[in-house]
């Protein structure tokens, strides 16, 4: 489940009541713009570049939330023969679309056929932190 | 009007939710140790696969039917439960979790016509949100919404609104009454010998007869099937009044240090739970186990009950203890299987009776406890502990089966196409 970021100790000043203590909100947080439903929420990684026109590359960590209804054009989370799939959602009349960037990467579902949608994706991690600086605690900047 | 959740097979369907190829499989899920069968799915029940079948016995069975086989993973079962208690919690003010995979909510007073709605839109909410199957059961009581939960599971729906009582004289007219919550096996007996076989049965017996034959609790279900309210929701869990950690080695030990090195772990599992519902104890009860199926061994089964200085929680504390303890009472020359740790004489951490003379010195270790705590929670369960637990753990538990932490291990998360 989503950790929420560990607030930074705030010190006092001696001798001296600061004005603006009056006025002070909460810090930017941002799990709060990445992760709208913890509850509901899970993270996948995507293992292909079938989606590069997306701008979702191999090992971009995908949000994925459950209480979207995927809408046309959504990039959903799906199983279908026995693997994930991520790709575009595209009702077309009685079939979907399942859409990649290259045709021989898409999914066509007929009528009749089952699929499960997994989820909705809101949102893609795109690590570009340098190797050289894949060190130490950045060594787990993104990294799964 | 309360309402009765429980998610259906709970621990196969959170491992069908990352894994939807095994619907309509047979998967079974064994117990710590990979002993023996702890959940199965519908097409395992059908096989003839029974709750707490041990695992060798019932293998080739699961082979010949291409069985999907699984570990306890309850870091998993424990994430997804929490989640689907969370998304419960939106549906009303007062929540009861009464275990890992069931809850009580209470509706207060939606009125009849809206009921049905309410509750499929629960049912179906929560459903497509956590991905897991839950059935609901509505009734005016508790034990009567449990009831409805159990009718609804058997007419093979999502959930059973008895809302009248028409609805509810049709539904316990031939409900068992050995499904009845609260009737266990001596109620049930007592209750044959009465000529009562369904829960209608029971209803028609009269309040002074259960009251004289079956105490205020059997009472107390009478009344509830009438439709009287006695159980209410308890918003806050109760404080456990024992809490223990055990496990058993993955072959046989003999030697004190391993011994030490488990009871070490149960120690802070056990310090951890406390200082989690902010209580501590003041007897520990320190236990080992020989295999007592294993005739060919000589058997011991040695415990000990020892006091804590003060009422104690910290992980300092009460290892140190455990471990004094475990070698008190452990003889070279057997063959030892299992052991654990229990506290008992939990009390409130606010209301520690110090000595009269002495110093209150606890704060180091309490502040120690509460770092290691934060440590844990933030980079995982044990990356922080005392020395005399051990990191090497050869004797840890057979988990040949074991899914990944799809929830709580950025290195276990799904990879999609």
């Amino acid at each position: 489940m989503l950790r929420l970021k560990q607030h930074r100790e705030k010190r006092d000043v001696l001798g001296f009541r600061l004005p603006m203590l009056t006025h002070e909100e909460p810090e930017l947080d941002i799990s709060e713009i990445i992760v709208m439903d913890p509850d509901n929420t899970f993270f996948m990684r995507m293992g292909s570049d079938s989606m590069r026109g997306h701008c979702i590359l191999k090992d971009h960590v995908l949000v994925i939330d459950r209480t979207l209804q995927p809408v046309p054009g959504s990039i959903v989370v799906f199983f279908h023969e026995g693997g994930f799939y991520t790709r575009e959602y595209q009702p077309q009349g009685t079939k979907l679309i399942l859409k990649a960037d290259e045709p021989k990467d898409s999914i066509s579902i007929e009528n009749s056929e089952t699929w499960v949608c997994w989820g909705v994706v809101t949102l893609t991690l795109n690590p570009v932190l340098q190797p050289q600086h894949r060190t130490g605690r950045y060594a787990r900047v993104c990294t799964c | 009007m309360f309402a009765h959740v429980d998610i259906n097979n709970c621990y196969v369907s959170c491992e069908r939710l990352f894994n939807p190829a095994l619907e309509g499989r047979v998967v079974v899920v064994l117990s710590n140790n990979d002993g023996c069968v702890i959940a199965r799915s519908i097409e395992a029940k059908a096989i003839g696969i029974k709750m707490a079948d041990a695992e060798f016995m019932v293998r080739q069975n699961l082979k010949e039917n291409n069985a999907a086989i699984f570990s306890s993973n309850y870091a998993l079962y424990a994430d997804m439960s929490a989640r689907l208690m969370n998304n419960l919690a939106r549906y009303t003010y007062t929540l009861m979790v009464y275990s890992i995979d069931e809850a009580f909510m209470a509706l207060g007073n939606i009125s009849d016509l809206d009921l049905e709605k309410h509750t499929a839109a629960i049912s179906e909410n929560v459903m497509r949100h956590t991905g897991l199957p839950i059935t609901v059961g509505v009734g005016p009581t508790m034990a009567l919404a449990k009831l409805a939960n159990k009718a609804a599971k058997k007419q093979k729906r999502n959930f059973l609104v008895l809302d009248t009582d028409e609805k509810v004289d049709a539904t316990v007219r031939d409900f068992p009454i050995e499904d009845v919550w609260g009737v266990g096996h001596q109620y049930y007996h007592k209750l044959t010998e009465f000529g009562v076989k369904t829960a209608h049965d029971f209803r028609e017996l009269k309040a002074d007869f259960v009251r004289q034959h079956m105490t205020v609790q059997g009472w107390r279900l009478h009344q509830e099937l009438w439709g009287k309210p006695c159980n209410i929701i308890k918003d806050v869990a109760e404080r456990s009044k024992g809490i223990e950690s055990s496990q058993s080695f993955n072959s046989y030990q003999t030697e004190l240090e391993p011994l030490e090195e488990a009871v070490a772990m149960h120690a802070a599992t056990v310090a951890l739970k406390l200082r989690q519902q902010q209580s501590m104890a003041l007897t520990l009860t320190i236990y080992l186990r020989t295999n007592k199926h294993n005739v060919k061994h000589d058997q011991h089964y040695p415990s000990i009950t020892v006091k804590v200085p003060f009422a104690a929680n910290t992980t300092y504390q009460l290892t140190r203890v455990a471990v004094q303890a475990i070698r008190a009472i452990y003889q070279p020359g057997y063959n030892y299987l299992k052991t654990g740790v229990r506290a008992t004489g939990i009390i409130p951490a606010g209301e520690v009776q110090y000595h009269m003379f002495s110093v209150y010195e606890h704060s180091k270790e309490q502040k120690l406890s509460e770092l290691m705590d934060g440590l844990n929670s933030r980079y995982g369960r044990g990356t922080v502990r005392l020395g005399a637990d051990s990191f090497e753990r050869k004797w840890i538990m057979k988990q040949e089966f074991l899914s990944h932490q799809y929830t709580t291990d950025w290195k276990d998360i799904i990879v999609t196409q």
